[in-house]
């Protein structure tokens, strides 16, 4: 199965609608937005890390209206208890049977704002259901449903109150980036529409989520070159390499990359990646997965070096790959 | 603070135990890259050393040069070393200058060769500006001369001084080469036209040059970037790639100047001051001075010539000597090679017992300077003086001067002359002839050559032999100078007539050259020599010469006695009687009628010339043209010099079929962006082995502002890792848009460059791995 150049414009086409509607409640911040559209395409989830104050909700709530679907919104607490997000059973005495209450993690598009101020047990909950997508409660599993996303914010981990997410927990999220400032221009723009605080509210469904499955569907049979294959493994195999770290991207950051790379490459309207693609998602995708040594991070190093380094010692591949 | 031996407390800078970095601690070390800097300087200025030497001719221009380099070399090490200013720099310059100029350029001033003397020290002086005209007008083998030796010292120094001052505190290295460079100019065009090692010189230099060039320019760049080199294995791949380069290159220039040096280089080719400020001494511009004879002798019987004061009893007023006979004219010429340009003393003392001879010209003129002889010195007088002076020259072997002014009437000058040696035919007995010091070549006409073992009688010793023939002149022949009966000249023919005719007729010339033939058809050396003395004279008197004065007579050197004169030539008075025709001539008893003379024309001077022209059209028809031998070492220099770059331009072209033809489709269109990133390459735009096609599209699309290559990236991308194999006619199609995507590129930059990039052999140095998964 192949898509072809047609469906990929299509796609294209589609991204560029879905990444304008966002962009109009989250003024100047359009790679973010791509960035999240392609997570959401790809079906994996987000984690947003900045400072308070610069959009991330705005940003998950935007995505959420833009796409025709439920989207919750929890507010991690350090009393956070597990079933305040999946849901809790109770006995519904009038036809004297327990009966499940949905937890709000049971929406296409979940925010989970301040990840790391709940304690480690509520934050493990949300394990199960991001990477498989439905939620055990008394033996029962319930389907999440698609598309399923997680857009998780977090304030910098230096910050008092926090439980820094496990590594396994972050491995699960497909990116991980920050939204930043905006610009001056934009920021002056945000300013003068002020009196209408929550533009995200204003902004009208462009897509249904049977079709942001379709196009999730699709875009998994994009084209990926052996040569691009190679040149994610040689990558991947450097990030371990590399002195810096203790432990690089795992097999399921590769697999995530070439995920998010298909998905990359027909937002741009073709139907094959590039090595180019995977040199703009090395950051977002990879940067969360790699853990530094402690003697590195004492210096100061940070992932964003080992990856910027990492694509300067790997040739880039300008030949077809070999075939497997 | 701390306390030294007198207890004054004196500031402490650093903390106890810290290292400290003063500038002082860190000048003690010598770098190794300014160790090297200071080698490659002294081989550049060795070069030029060693161009001084040919002028010398021994080993005083070596000295000279050699150690003003040195010295030049240690005072700009040390100012170096010291950070001198360039005040100072000069100042210890001058001072090296004066102090061991004694010793290494006026050795002959010095006390001991070593102790300067104030002589020295004012000769330095002067010397500084005038012995660069010295250098060039004195006689070849400059040691003889004290002065010249300043040139190759100062140059050696002031050169030394600021090549390696520059080399090694200039701002920009390079310029240090400037300096070096003109040590041997300097020694090229203050040197001779032999230069046994100039090939070696050459290439030497080159080389060297071109090697601490590259060497510096990349230690610079190095030093340059050092912040930005995030590792060190980048950087020495990049060197390693220079390395290469340069020695390729390097062996090109050596290899070619060492081809071209055997071929191309040839004295005569090679251009000297020497050539323009002092036209060599040709003697062929002057007649020889014997054809003179018959004019003074007869036409300026009466005049007087000189007027000669203090000229000794019995001597005689040398005018020149001459040794060589071509069949027409006895000349100088055979000695023209010991031609000196003289100045007003002639050699370091003056010859024992000379005598100072004032003359005062006459009705005398020509190149010639009267007076010859053992020479102690010239001085002119008046107005011309300078000009004589400066044209002066002297064979000391013949003991002719010349003087390329010219004497004219009325001038003064003093000559020291040693008198010649008288000895008696009894010395002379026991004395014998030097053989092999006259012309060896004996070219005796053919006529006189039959009849001299029948005319020549065996004598006791040599001199005897030598009297007896010179004596038998004298009883045989009859003196004339009219040109019925004696016509002007000694070619050949005249000589022959002068033994094939019923009577010897002739006067001075025409004996005295047969003579010096006939001496040297026995196997001894002679000359001819031209000069004038009087009849009789009174000692401390002025001596009026007249032209009646001129004769012509042979020498003949001896081994002790030096040359010994002979007057081979009848008395003026004894003139055969014109008067009486016929009857006369037939019985001559008293004349001993030579042998039956072979046929009367010889060897008739036509034939000589004829010979001569034909070998010399003969050679001139086997000579290639000289503008087409030119030419021809021009286009072969070229093709040597361009062969390597015709080379690149080849591999080039190979490589580049080479990859649209080899692969699969899709490695064929791969191959076109390695086309296009080698021509970038060449331009001068390095990609790095980390960038995507697209990346570096885009680096070119900002460094080549008129070409879209990114577009030509994302259609090649697409083919190579899009799905299925592209076709022929795809291939095809992108390799269209690298042609013309490389046309674009290259038409953007400057013609220089462009040209440049075409022979550049950067992008097949370039260690490029396929870039090939599995």
């Amino acid at each position: 199965m192949t898509i072809t150049t047609d469906q990929a414009a299509w796609f294209a086409d589609s991204f560029v609608t879905l990444t304008d509607n966002v962009g109009q409640a989250l003024l100047g911040k359009a790679p973010v937005i791509r960035l999240a559209l392609t997570c959401l395409l790809a079906e994996g989830h987000l984690l947003l890390e900045d400072a308070p104050g610069t959009g991330k909700t705005a940003l998950a709530r935007a995505m959420a209206a833009t796409v025709q679907g439920s989207h919750s919104r929890i507010q991690f607490t350090p009393d956070l208890l597990p079933s305040d997000i999946t849901g809790t059973t109770v006995y519904d005495q009038a036809q004297a049977r327990w009966e499940f209450h949905k937890g709000p993690i049971f929406a296409s598009i979940v925010l989970a704002d301040e990840i790391n101020r709940a304690s480690p047990k509520t934050q493990s909950a949300l394990l199960e259901v991001m990477e498989e997508g439905h939620v055990t409660v008394d033996g029962t599993s319930y389907d999440a449903g698609r598309p399923f996303m997680v857009i998780a914010t977090q304030n910098p981990i230096e910050q008092a109150g926090t439980y820094r997410l496990p590594e396994a927990q972050l491995d699960r999220f497909l990116m991980k980036t920050s939204v930043g400032y905006p610009d001056r221009a934009s920021a002056v723009q945000v300013l003068a529409g002020s009196a209408s605080p929550d533009r995200a509210r204003s902004l009208q469904p462009m897509i249904s989520t049977s079709a942001v499955a379709e196009m999730a569907d699709l875009v998994k049979a994009n084209h990926v070159d052996d040569a691009v294959l190679d040149y994610v493994q040689r990558l991947t195999e450097a990030t371990r390499d590399d002195s810096d770290t203790t432990l690089g991207v795992s097999t399921r950051g590769s697999i995530s990359m070439v995920r998010a790379a298909r998905v990359w490459a027909a937002a741009r309207g073709r139907n094959y990646v590039l090595p180019d693609d995977i040199k703009e998602l090395a950051l977002p995708v990879w940067g969360h997965r790699i853990i530094m040594s402690p003697e590195a991070e004492f210096a100061g190093a940070t992932t964003a070096a080992v990856v910027a380094r990492v694509l300067d010692r790997v040739e880039a591949p300008m030949l077809r790959g070999a075939g497997v | 603070m701390s306390t030294d031996s007198q207890g004054r407390t004196r500031p402490q800078l650093t903390e106890p135990g810290t290292t400290q970095l003063t500038p002082g601690r860190r000048r003690r070390a010598l770098p190794v890259p300014q160790a090297v800097d200071v080698v490659a300087m002294l081989v550049l200025l060795a070069t030029g050393v060693v161009a001084f030497g040919p002028v010398f001719a021994d080993a005083s221009g070596y000295a000279a040069a050699g150690g003003g380099v040195l010295l030049g070399t240690a005072v700009a090490a040390v100012g170096a070393w010291r950070r001198w200013s360039a005040f100072a720099v000069a100042a210890a310059t001058l001072a090296v200058f004066v102090a061991f100029g004694g010793p290494l350029a006026l050795p002959s001033t010095t006390l001991g060769g070593v102790v300067p003397t104030p002589e020295t020290v004012n000769r330095l002086v002067v010397l500084t500006w005038q012995a660069w005209r010295d250098l060039l007008t004195v006689s070849v083998p400059a040691s003889s001369f004290t002065g010249p030796a300043v040139v190759p010292y100062l140059s050696g120094l002031v050169c030394a001084v600021l090549a390696v001052g520059l080399a090694l505190r200039g701002r920009r290295h390079l310029w240090a080469l400037a300096p070096a460079a003109t040590l041997l100019v300097v020694g090229i065009l203050w040197g001779t036209k032999t230069a046994p090692s100039a090939a070696v010189q050459g290439a030497v230099f080159c080389v060297t040059a071109l090697a601490w060039a590259g060497w510096r320019t990349a230690l610079q760049q190095h030093r340059d970037n050092a912040h930005l080199l995030t590792s060190r294995r980048t950087n020495t791949s990049a060197q390693r790639q220079r390395i290469v380069a340069a020695a390729v290159v390097l062996a090109v220039a050596g290899g070619s100047s060492a081809f071209l040096g055997s071929g191309m280089v040839s004295a005569s080719d090679r251009y000297v001051l020497r050539d323009d400020v002092v036209p060599p001494l040709d003697l062929r511009d002057y007649a020889s001075p014997l054809t003179r004879y018959r004019y003074y002798e007869r036409d300026q019987k009466e005049k007087t010539l000189f007027t000669v004061t203090g000229l000794p009893e019995g001597s005689r007023f040398r005018v020149a000597a001459m040794d060589g006979y071509d069949g027409h004219v006895f000349s100088v010429d055979a000695a023209s090679a010991q031609f000196r340009r003289v100045g007003s003393r002639i050699g370091v003392t003056t010859p024992d017992g000379a005598r100072t001879l004032d003359v005062e010209v006459g009705d005398y003129e020509g190149v010639w300077i009267p007076g010859g002889g053992d020479v102690g010195g010239v001085s002119f007088e008046g107005s011309r003086a300078e000009s004589l002076g400066a044209g002066l020259y002297y064979n000391a072997d013949s003991g002719t001067l010349l003087s390329t002014a010219g004497l004219q009437g009325g001038e003064r000058y003093t000559v020291t002359v040693a008198p010649a040696p008288a000895p008696t035919d009894e010395q002379l007995a026991k004395d014998s002839i030097v053989t092999g010091a006259g012309d060896a070549e004996v070219d005796v006409p053919d006529a006189i050559a039959g009849i001299t073992s029948d005319f020549a009688e065996p004598g006791e010793s040599q001199i005897d032999q030598l009297r007896k023939l010179e004596s038998k002149f004298r009883e045989v022949g009859f003196y004339s100078n009219d040109d019925t009966v004696s016509t002007a000249g000694h070619f050949d023919g005249r000589l022959t007539a002068l033994f094939s005719g019923a009577r010897m007729i002739g006067d001075d010339e025409q004996y005295a050259t047969s003579m010096a033939l006939m001496v040297r058809q026995l196997g001894y050396p002679a000359r001819v020599v031209l000069g004038f003395y009087p009849e009789e004279s009174t000692p401390g008197e002025p001596v009026a010469l007249t032209g009646n004065d001129a004769h012509v007579w042979v020498e003949v050197p001896f081994e002790k006695a030096g040359w010994v004169a002979f007057d081979p030539t009848p008395d003026r008075d004894k003139t055969p009687d014109t008067k009486v025709p016929k009857p006369d001539e037939v019985p001559q008893p008293q004349v001993l009628p030579p042998p039956v003379p072979p046929e009367e024309p010889v060897d008739p001077p036509e034939d000589r010339t004829d010979d001569s022209s034909t070998t010399k059209r003969d050679e001139k028809g086997l000579e290639v043209p000289p503008a087409v031998r030119i030419a021809a070492y021009v286009a072969g220099a070229g093709a040597l010099l361009a062969s390597p770059f015709a080379a690149i331009v080849l591999l080039k072209r190979r490589r580049r079929a080479r990859r649209r033809r080899d692969g699969r489709t899709a490695d064929r269109i791969s191959g076109g962006w390695d086309e296009i990133v080698d021509a970038a390459a060449d331009l001068g735009v390095r990609t790095p082995a980390r960038l995507t096609r697209q990346e570096s599209a885009r680096d070119f699309a900002e460094t080549f502002p008129t070409v879209g290559p990114v577009a030509v990236a994302e259609r090649m991308d697409a083919h190579v890792f899009g799905r299925g194999e592209p076709s022929q006619a795809d291939v095809d199609e992108m390799w269209r848009q690298v042609h013309s995507l490389r046309h674009g590129m290259s038409r953007s930059v400057h013609p220089v460059r462009r040209l440049r990039a075409v022979v550049s052999p950067r992008s097949l140095l370039i260690n490029r791995r396929p870039r090939r998964t599995t």
